[in-house]
């Protein structure tokens, strides 16, 4: 019972995380068609602004971690606005550029960092305990922060107009814009606030899992995961599907150890992508 | 004149879809559009709101010049459109569907025009939340008129608004483009099913093969749809 | 497609026609009949492994660029390059070590497994594709991890025993190296035929695949066909590979390294069979440049990928390309 209640909470939290990156992830699929393959690397990025931050400039953590957010937004936007605007509608120009932005970045932390993880511990620790259930605080302020950013998310994309606009430019671009939607102001806008969630990802796990170059790799391909599995565009898929991930990858690690339950997952979304391309809550979307 | 087009002339690739086209829209009129399938309706209505791009020709709204206006910004030049196939954005609410329509306007001239739209049609209020895409084609058609409103434009673009449906709606669509009329909205629409769009048009023009062939009073629209046999 | 382009130039004075000739393909596999006499000039080490290293890249490379000639983005190449390289490794143990053989198993098996693969998966849109590619290669990374008794999980297969040519065992540097340019030249001969045969329906792809579908072409048959010889091309790359390093371990395969093999094609430029082979030609030199510091190379790779889609399209061959017409356009 008790390995089972613990379970649950690393796989609720393991979601809240995987739902962070994957919504950005969907989020600049569903609104400018874009397969960004430079996710896991914002995330990487995050993670080492916020550690600079806190190491270097000597700033307390809740800071380092704004920091790590607005970094990774503004390099976002910038590639965005400079670089992947011009050949936005072709899809294997946009995924290559930000392949090579991946590749640009994670050698750059590389040459910057070193090859050797930091040490850099989150700066909460301890647990909390209620009976049987024992919950690292760490993790506990992780979700925390979490649920409000996925909640914030939310705000701004279902009650807001800049919102309704980019669910709108995600929906029918062509009728969006005639509407008056502008993508050159609003394409880097959802890119900046895409690449800053997987940016305060990166800040906030980092310190619990690992920070190196190449911690970007595994990010990318359960983003990849999350979102194909909950609908390629879809917000509401990419948050269930997050959590579905989380629970299935902390159970069967308690029970069956191992990559079993990555193996799994991957034969489902391969199964869902030949059979139901649009996923668990998926829609029709347009040609990408 | 509110509208005018001179000359215009569209290419898709190597295949000419307008040339040479004129039409003029006065401010307060109706202009109605009669042609078959691919006669060129639709590139003319895409290319007034700049979703086609002109290969030769002008076209001008209010004594501007639209050619150097890209597609979004035309919106808030005051031309409304409603696109030929609704597209509604099938995820947003009707209600959001609606506010896109005054995209960046601020909340109080939205809640404003809103609060008007619902009066003009109701289901904009029972079905305020839900999901555009699980609409029937005709309040889906509301839908895409009460967005195309909802900045109050001083030129409505319809493509094809009665396409598909049953003769409810389309009485319920025309007796709400009526009551636009009588705010003061100019309407430069689109038909293949010309006789209820007869009905709210006070000038038309014949399109064919990209060009336009006659253009006259609702009587002479009427005769020659009646001969070409678009009634 | 191509030839009407070519023939514009009025070169046909006897009733031959030299603008026809598939230039870029002689010149492809000159590339490989010439990389033979490598050991003949020098006995360095040095040159020997980096030759090496490029010949294995430059088969994966071609595969990649299959599936570009469709306007298809492939990360599934370390996929079937790791299915041919086990293949081999499970196989010569067991006696199987004739060099015609292994060539023929490590392009059969993996073509034989992306036949169904491919059947299912593309039906599905370009960017669905690339999902489902990169989706495989971590597939099959868990399956070698998962799999111990047949392919001996994370420590791999070590111990292969040397290939065997006419019964006389290639075991020297120099006999590895010329086995590498043999597999090259199969790859590169194999690529040719396929992407020459079916070049007008490849083109067709490119260009518009709903006009073409519209226009009667079945296209996912064709999609299909060129998925399982990449597959196979693949294999061979993974033969050649394994060849070179005696032993087959999963890191061999990381689906990072499709990333590799993709800017190999992408920077060499995908109008010819010449830019995968000049790409990798020129980019596994270069890395070598950086000695120890390898890793590095990564970030060379992503400025030249930036540069090749935002400003030099075609890619190293295409830019000469652009240039030398340019220059004689010029006289």
């Amino acid at each position: 019972m008790e390995q089972f209640s613990q379970a649950m909470i690393i796989g609720v939290s393991l979601g809240a995380q995987y739902a962070l990156l994957a919504l950005g992830f969907t989020l600049i699929f569903g609104i400018l068609g874009v397969v960004n393959f430079s996710h896991g690397g914002f995330y990487m990025l995050g993670g080492y602004v916020a550690y600079s931050c806190v190491y270097h400039l000597g700033l307390p953590y809740p800071l380092a971690v704004l920091a790590a957010v607005f970094a990774t937004g503004a390099l976002g936007y910038l590639f965005e606005l400079v670089l992947l605007e011009r050949v936005i509608d072709d899809h294997l120009s946009t995924l290559m550029l930000t392949l090579g932005l991946y590749l640009i970045v994670s050698t750059a932390v590389l040459l910057i960092f070193g090859p050797v993880s930091p040490e850099f511990p989150f700066p909460v620790s301890g647990a909390w305990r209620a009976g049987p259930i024992y919950v690292p605080l760490e993790n506990l302020v992780v979700l925390a922060v979490c649920v409000c950013a996925i909640a914030g998310l939310y705000a701004l994309l279902f009650s807001t107009d800049l919102g309704r606009g980019l669910r709108a430019l995600a929906d029918d671009r062509d009728v969006a814009m005639a509407q008056g939607m502008r993508p050159k102001l609003l394409f880097p806008l959802a890119f900046a606030l895409a690449t800053g969630l997987a940016g305060l990802t990166g800040a906030l796990v980092t310190p619990i899992l690992s920070l190196s170059p190449s911690v970007g790799d595994p990010v990318l391909a359960t983003s990849f995961l999350t979102v194909i599995l909950g609908g390629l565009g879809s917000l509401g898929g990419a948050a269930l599907a997050a959590f579905v991930v989380g629970i299935v990858e902390a159970y069967t690690s308690v029970y069956f150890g191992g990559s079993v339950g990555a193996l799994v997952l991957f034969i489902l979304v391969l199964v869902i992508l030949v059979f139901r391309p649009t996923g668990l809550l998926g829609r029709e979307i347009r040609g990408a | 004149m509110l509208l005018e087009i001179e000359n215009l002339g569209v290419r898709y690739g190597g295949i000419t879809a307008l040339n040479g086209v004129s039409i003029a829209v006065a401010e307060g009129e109706t202009v109605l559009l009669v042609g078959a399938n691919g006669a060129g309706k639709s590139s003319t209505i895409n290319a007034v709101i700049g979703l086609v791009t002109a290969a030769s020709g002008r076209i001008t709204f209010d004594g501007k010049d639209l050619g150097s206006v890209p597609c979004e910004r035309r919106a808030r030049l005051g031309i409304g459109y409603s696109p030929e196939g609704r597209r509604v954005f099938p995820t947003l609410t009707v209600t959001d569907n609606v506010l896109t329509g005054a995209f960046g306007l601020g909340r109080a001239r939205q809640r404003e025009a809103l609060d008007w739209l619902v009066t003009v049609f109701p289901l904009l209020k029972d079905r305020a939340q839900q999901p555009a895409g699980q609409l029937s084609g005709g309040q889906q058609q509301i839908v895409a008129l009460a967005r195309a409103m909802c900045a109050f434009p001083r030129l409505l673009l319809l493509d094809e608004p009665f396409l598909g449906l049953a003769p409810v709606w389309i009485e319920q669509i025309s007796s709400a483009i009526t009551q636009l009329k009588a705010r003061g909205t100019t309407v430069l629409m689109t038909e293949q099913m010309a006789r209820p769009a007869l009905k709210l048009a006070t000038r038309g023009y014949v399109m064919r093969g990209g060009e336009v062939r006659r253009s006259g009073t609702v009587a002479e629209i009427r005769a020659v749809a009646l001969a070409e046999e678009y009634l | 497609m191509a030839e009407p382009v070519e023939g514009a130039l009025p070169r046909s004075s006897a009733g031959f026609s030299w603008a026809g000739f598939p230039w870029a393909e002689f010149a492809a596999c000159l590339v490989f009949v010439a990389a033979f006499a490598i050991p003949s000039f020098t006995r360095s080490q040095l040159i020997y492994s980096i030759a090496n290293q490029a010949l294995v890249g430059v088969v994966a490379a071609l595969s990649v660029w299959i599936m570009l000639r469709m306007n298809l983005l492939t990360f599934a190449t370390p996929a079937f390059m790791a299915i041919g390289g086990y293949s081999v490794a499970i196989l010569a143990p067991m006696g199987v070590t004739d060099a015609f053989a292994l060539t023929a198993i490590s392009f059969v098996v993996p073509a034989l497994l992306a036949l169904p693969l491919g059947a299912l998966v593309l039906r599905l849109r370009g960017t669905y594709f690339v999902l489902v590619t990169y989706v495989l290669s971590e597939i099959l990374q868990l399956i070698l991890f998962m799999t111990p008794d047949l392919t001996g999980g994370s420590n791999g297969i070590s111990g292969i025993p040397a290939v065997t040519f006419l019964g006389t065992e290639l075991v020297s540097n120099r006999a590895v190296l010329k086995m590498a340019c043999a597999i090259g030249l199969v790859a590169c001969l194999i690529t040719a035929g396929v992407t020459r045969y079916f070049r007008q329906h490849f083109a067709a792809i490119e260009e518009n695949e709903i006009l073409a579908e519209s226009l009667g072409l079945v296209i996912w048959r064709y999609k299909v066909i060129g998925f399982v010889v990449a597959a196979g091309v693949a294999g061979l790359a993974g033969f050649s590979l394994v060849n070179m390093l005696l032993t087959a371990h999963p890191s061999s395969f990381s689906s990072g390294s499709a990333v590799d093999f993709i800017a190999y094609t992408i920077i060499g430029g995908r109008a010819s069979i010449l830019g995968p082979v000049v790409g990798t030609g020129l980019l596994v030199w270069a890395t070598n440049l950086f000695g120890t510091q390898g890793q590095l190379a990564q970030g060379m790779y992503g400025v030249l990928i930036l540069a090749v889609v935002l400003a030099a399209k075609g890619g190293i061959t295409g830019s000469i390309a652009t240039l030398f017409r340019r220059v004689r356009g010029a006289n």
